[in-house]
């Protein structure tokens, strides 16, 4: 039995990482590219943030959640009559899925699906634009 | 006495159009069931969008805007329809 310490393994200070020769910099270009592409979606996207009613001047009724959001607000101030046909297919399969039928509350609810669509987009859009260069 | 129960009648008639032409999805059989103490929420599920669309409708039609902390109490048909009679009396 050896009294001591041994060296069991050499490593090197400096990581040993293979270079794939992408930069901060091509990294960076990537993003900024996907987001000139995205940009839309994402301003989109953000009408599925949730928003106190008070603060846009509704009141709360009982029963109700606290909050909305700003594609129900622009719906409602903008587009009152913006509704599926009353008693149509798409009418019930609306109220069935998304409680409503007014064209506003559908894209209200539709959008955070779509947002986290859109995140799993960014990631493989912005990757798959690094690995091409 | 009369007049006054004749005019909250009446109200509580328009709040009633109001509310199911805001909704829109009511079957004939619903229309039908609503009355003055139907929860404007729990039952027909009303979500967000259009309890506010109902809201902003009632304003629209009676021209007075109620202190949001006392119109978030009312719950039914009927609340509604006393609260914005109290207002409308208020204005004139």
């Amino acid at each position: 039995m050896k009294k001591g310490f041994e060296i069991v393994k050499y490593s090197s200070s400096v990581a040993d990482i293979k270079d794939d020769g992408i930069t901060v910099d091509e990294l960076w270009d990537c993003t900024k590219e996907h987001y000139g592409l995205t940009a839309a979606a994402g301003i989109v996207g953000a009408t599925s943030i949730p928003i106190k009613k008070i603060k846009l001047g509704y009141r709360v009724a009982p029963g109700s959640s606290k909050y909305t959001n700003l594609s129900s607000h622009i719906g409602v101030k903008f587009f009152p009559r913006a509704i599926l046909r009353s008693g149509s297919t798409s009418a019930k399969v609306a109220k069935a899925t998304f409680g409503t039928i007014r064209v506003f509350g559908i894209i209200g609810r539709a959008l955070p699906f779509a947002a986290i669509g859109l995140a799993v987009y960014d990631v493989i859009s912005i990757g798959q634009c690094v690995y091409k260069k | 006495m009369y007049d006054k129960q004749v005019t909250r009648e009446a109200v509580i008639k328009n709040v009633i159009d109001i509310y199911i032409e805001t909704l829109g999805f009511l079957s004939d059989e619903e229309k039908a069931s609503v009355n003055e103490n139907t929860h404007i929420i729990k039952d027909f599920n009303v979500v967000d969008i259009d309890s506010m669309a109902f809201d902003a409708a009632l304003v629209k039609h009676f021209s007075v805007k109620p202190d949001l902390e006392e119109w978030g109490r009312t719950a039914t048909i009927g609340e509604v329809a006393d609260l914005f009679i109290k207002h409308t009396n208020k204005k004139s």
